[in-house]
């Protein structure tokens, strides 16, 4: 019986200023959006949580839109201790994505690359294994609002180990994917009108985690792929992709922080080309108003269609 | 350390829920309970606190536990402002034969970003906190002794934190 239903709105606004060399100055809305969450309980226990993430104004098109807009889904939790289902559109489980929400964030990890989208409907099952946390989801590999083609789905799994000793909390998680998925020679999140230059099968494994010793912290990843039929990779050893990404963080003080990056996706082993983007820059969060937070970030991107050096501020407000 | 299913608060995630509630009280379910707070409510609260809400804090989660049809407790989490980042807080309590009587049963470190982590998270500084409640000022030194000497504004953000939850709580509750 349903004793009661509580419902909240989150307003969330993404503003920024750029300059590259390849690009004009220019200052854009990148969202604004909001995030209504609402819970569902018994009189003794919550039997069900809805999310909508509703873009409602703002300069983003496109993949790259389709890869930071359109979570909705619901949680349906089946008991402590036991997994908990999660239907609709929602983040693939994949690597840094089923822990690290790069929505918002200058930097991006390869996802958009190595897997061709980061937002996806399907079913998530999740829950705990002893001491580990498990995800396995079942999804379209369309991207979000768009109704499914065909019966090639995408799987994904992952598993993940959190321990602490001492001064050091470390994680990490192991994912395997394989479906039918857009490739994308070029970056969407780059150039958001750029269209995937096919849908192939693509298989996935990922080793991800998070060191942390006491202030200073590393989040890191690295993806090897095999495109095609798992079959063909014992007789096709150039169809092998791989990269990697790694994010430092180091604080100054509770409001400032230093960040760098280095993301890479080589599309074919064989082959020399690949995605390269370097960056550093500070995070501020003021201590009166931690709603809102500032990045000012120098990204160096040298891809096989692109080479830029260029500064990114951003302005995130969330209410 | 579990993931199973993170909740976000308005405040603060709390990362693991079913962990903590086993842990804790060995308990089986829980529920959400959101506690608006009305601009009367927060002139009141910062009045007993001492100090300004933070300007986004108009509404406050609370879990309520139970064991069977039980209620054993209610857990809260907050983020507090520690020397180099983020500290979020996760505070259990529980009710003291009278409901408008909580006590601190547990608190926990889910997260923080501190030199002095392993002081800060240790039994000699939260379990200071355990059997206070609202009649407890929890202010740092006086009542609790800080983690170290070198951790004397991660110790106040802790403690803050948790008089904070403790005092919205019972307000919320008994008015």
């Amino acid at each position: 019986m349903i004793a009661r239903i509580d419902t909240r709105f989150n307003e969330e606004l993404f503003f920024r200023v750029s300059k590259s060399d390849v690009e004009p100055f220019s200052m854009n809305l990148m969202a604004a959006e909001i995030i209504l969450n609402s819970n569902v309980r018994s009189s003794k226990r919550d039997i069900l949580s809805l999310v909508f993430q509703v873009y409602v104004l703002g300069t983003m098109r496109g993949w790259a839109k389709a890869m930071h807009q359109g979570n909705a889904y619901i949680i349906v939790p089946t008991g402590l201790g036991k997994p908990s289902i999660k239907l609709g559109q929602q983040v693939i489980p994949f690597g840094l994505l089923a822990w690290y929400d790069t929505h918002g964030k200058v930097f991006q990890n390869p996802y958009s690359l190595a897997i061709g989208e980061r937002i996806d409907a399907g079913i998530t099952v999740q829950g705990i294994l002893g001491p580990v946390d498990w995800w396995y989801m079942i999804s379209n590999g369309n991207g979000p609002n768009v109704k499914d083609p065909d019966d090639n789905k995408v799987q994904t799994a992952r598993f993940a180990l959190d321990h602490s000793i001492g001064l050091i909390d470390m994680r990490v998680g192991f994912s395997i994917l394989r479906g039918v998925l857009p490739e994308f020679t070029q970056d969407p999140l780059a150039i958001m009108m750029v269209e995937p230059d096919s849908l192939i099968m693509k298989n996935r494994v990922c080793i991800d985690g998070e060191f942390t010793y006491t202030y200073f912290n590393i989040i890191y990843e690295v993806i090897y792929g095999i495109q095609g039929s798992l079959v063909s990779m014992f007789n096709n050893m150039e169809q092998g992709a791989i990269g990697g990404y790694i994010e430092v963080h180091v604080p100054l003080s509770y409001s400032i922080e230093l960040k760098g990056m280095y993301s890479r996706w080589q599309p074919r082993i064989d082959q020399p080309l690949s995605h390269n983007v370097w960056g550093a820059g500070v995070r501020i969060v003021p201590e009166t108003f931690s709603m809102m937070t500032l990045q000012v970030m120098g990204l160096i991107r040298d891809e096989p269609m692109r080479k830029s050096k260029g500064v990114i501020a951003q302005v995130n407000v969330s209410l | 350390m579990k993931l199973l299913l993170i909740i976000i608060t308005s405040l603060c995630v709390w990362r693991f829920p079913d962990r903590d509630i086993k842990e804790i009280y060995d308990a089986d379910s829980y529920e959400t309970i959101f506690y608006d707070v009305s601009e009367k409510d927060q002139a009141i609260i910062e009045e007993i606190l001492g100090y300004p809400l933070d300007v986004d804090e108009t509404q406050f989660k609370f879990f309520t536990v139970f064991n069977g049809s039980d209620t054993v407790g209610t857990v809260a989490t907050h983020l507090g402002k520690g020397q180099y980042g983020a500290i979020e807080v996760v505070v259990a309590m529980f009710y003291d034969n009278d409901p408008n009587k909580i006590k601190i049963k547990e608190v926990r470190i889910q997260r923080d970003r501190e030199k002095d982590r392993v002081n800060l998270r240790g039994d000699a500084f939260l379990g200071q906190f355990k059997g206070k409640g609202i009649d407890d000022p929890l202010t740092v030194p006086d009542d609790i002794t800080p983690a170290s000497e070198h951790s004397e504004k991660s110790s106040k953000a802790i403690a803050f934190a948790v008089r904070k939850l403790v005092v919205v709580y019972h307000y919320m509750v008994s008015k």
